[in-house]
């Protein structure tokens, strides 16, 4: 095929609205695009001028899906900004709460998003009537880590109890044994979503890009670390705007990112490829079983990753329980800010990638914030995708190649709305 | 007859709040221990864990049918009916109560019995007050309930 135009409006089972545009005339690439046109949010601006305490409850509006990764974030950018050191039954707890929120999020994408498309139907409905088993299976792990962040944060999304320097409320001691005792039944549910998956074929496509990640010595990290990249090299969270390096492109609502290459990728596949050896046995045992090694760099198999991180955040779920059962839960104060004015960085490994929350606070308020999201990131890495894979298939019936890069896009998870806030305002004279 | 009566709807979104009162109602009375009433909040796929194995659903939700506010209606529904539908064309992002029976009959987890109960709302402003004729609904709303639980 020598010319081909797609202009996909709207790629389905993805959250927000973004669009694929290709156009290849004579065999040549002119234009290949994933349009973002969902509206800017503007949450920077909402946080000017708020006390400090309100930050993490305006910022978990950013997103339905990864509200307690958005909460926690700019808890640690406002707890580094004052001098507060949160215990360790905090660290605890809020570890707790966002194995939920991964394990909630990665089965939503692997199982009810992107397994449609491995299984050759449109959606979860159909996909309902061929295996209903994996999709009572979905519905279950789900509301288990929906219970579970609700148990830790009063609610399944946008968390209550997390506050600046602890908790609110703390969960009671039999709340935390039933959770543990649904972790080790839904194992099998876990074990037999690896099995399902291990059998099922991605399209394959390799493209080495730059990974960057999260890293922590002691542990496969969401919350807190260095940020790592797969070119080489170790910074301080702090420093992350020489990692991202924010731009503007026309056709775009969100930002895109670049560091040592054209773009680079965040994710589940990112954490993978960086700390793969920190993973739990079980998680390990799960990647050999699905033919995950690193360093992968086929962007499709960032599902396969997710499922990876599954397996991961069920143990370490019940590992963090069996430490708190022991330890028992102490009904703490917040700890108290050590100063009111300052700059502070918070950063996780939300579900979709590293998160950065930067806030400047003066006398309590918060005078500046910057925000930077996953898909943000990622999206200078699914063109960059995308002008590669197009010439690769471009012999292929049109619908395939449509399809091939809806599953592209649909592999990185994107969370368009939480990506985009910006808006381009040019003033004719 | 084992019976769920499932309240959906978010409290903050003025009378989208109804069902909630309804319950709230219902709780002040001896159903028996058949009936379960629960507050399953707003709708989404997880609903069809709430609805799956009972005999008989009864569903209490605020709907727009362009009637006058605080009037309702009964509607029984049967699998066939949202079989057919073409839902979840786009995100699961934002799935609701259709998208979740639809996917309970695609399981064949579709409830033997399932009555939707919907009450028109006038506004579904952000407000935790309802409005003065979907207050005054309220206990027409229950006794239809209490009817249904009857049959």
């Amino acid at each position: 095929m020598t010319n081909l135009q797609v202009n996909l409006h709207h790629v389905t089972r993805v959250e927000g609205h973004g669009n694929i545009v290709i156009d290849v005339k004579g065999g040549r690439l002119e234009s290949c695009r994933f349009d973002v046109v969902e509206t800017p949010r503007f949450f920077e601006a909402m946080l000017r001028g708020r006390p400090y305490q309100d930050a993490s409850h305006i910022t978990s509006r950013i997103c339905g899906i990864c509200a307690v990764g958005h909460a926690t974030t700019s808890l640690r950018a406002t707890e580094n900004a004052l001098g507060i050191v949160p215990s360790e039954q905090t660290v605890q707890l809020r570890k707790l709460n966002f194995f939920g929120e991964i394990l909630d999020s990665h089965v939503l994408h692997v199982m009810m998003l992107v397994a449609p498309d491995l299984l050759g139907v449109g959606s979860i409905i159909p996909l309902a009537r061929t295996a209903p088993a994996v999709v009572l299976r979905a519905l279950r792990m789900k509301k288990l880590a929906g219970d579970l962040c609700r148990t830790l944060c009063g609610r399944h999304t946008h968390p209550l109890s997390l506050m600046v320097g602890g908790f609110a409320q703390f969960p009671q001691l039999d709340e935390l044994t039933q959770l543990r005792v649904r972790l080790e039944a839904v194992r099998e549910d876990v074990n037999d979503t690896v099995e399902l998956l291990s059998g099922l074929t991605f399209p394959e496509f390799e493209r080495d890009t730059e990974y960057l990640a999260l890293y922590r010595p002691d542990e496969y990290t969401f919350i807190d670390g260095q940020l790592r990249s797969s070119d080489g090299g170790v910074w301080p969270a702090s420093e992350y705007r020489q990692l991202t390096n924010e731009y503007v492109v026309p056709h775009s609502s969100a930002k895109h990112t670049r560091h040592l290459r054209e773009s680079y990728m965040v994710g589940a596949l990112a954490r993978f490829n960086l700390n793969h050896s920190q993973l739990s046995p079980w998680a390990k045992e799960a990647a050999a079983t699905l033919g995950l090694k690193p360093k992968c760099t086929n962007p499709y198999l960032n599902t396969v990753a997710q499922l990876v991180e599954i397996v991961h955040v069920v143990q370490a779920s019940i590992e963090t329980l069996d430490e708190l059962l022991q330890r028992g839960i102490q009904h703490e104060a917040p700890v108290a800010p050590a100063r009111l004015s300052g700059e502070g960085v918070g950063v996780c490994e939300v579900p979709r990638g590293v998160l950065f929350h930067r806030y400047v606070i003066d006398e309590g308020r918060i005078t500046a914030a910057d925000c930077v999201i996953p898909t943000g990131q990622n999206l200078a890495n699914i063109e960059a995708d995308m002008r590669a894979l197009v010439p690769a298939i471009l012999d292929r019936p049109r619908e395939d190649v449509v399809l091939q890069l809806e599953m592209l896009v649909r592999a990185y998870d994107p969370c368009i709305s939480c990506s985009t806030h910006l808006v381009d305002v040019k003033f004719l004279e | 007859m084992r019976t769920l009566v499932l309240a959906l709807g978010n409290p903050l979104r003025g009378d989208d709040g109804v069902a909630r009162a309804v319950l709230e109602g219902l709780g002040q009375l001896d159903l028996g221990p058949a009936v379960s009433l629960v507050d399953g909040g707003t709708a989404g796929l997880h609903t069809v864990l709430s609805i799956q194995g009972w005999p008989r659903v009864i569903i209490i939700d605020a709907a727009d049918f362009g009637a006058e506010p605080g009037t309702f209606r009964r509607l029984d529904i049967v699998a066939q009916d949202v079989e057919s539908l073409q839902v979840l064309s786009d995100s699961l992002h934002s799935a609701g109560l259709l998208e979740a029976l639809a996917l309970a009959a695609a399981l064949g987890e579709f409830p033997p019995q399932v009555t939707l109960l919907g009450v028109q709302p006038r506004s579904l402003d952000y407000t935790t007050e309802l409005s003065d004729e979907v207050r005054a609904a309220i206990p027409a709303v229950v006794s239809a309930v209490i009817h249904a639980v009857a049959e």
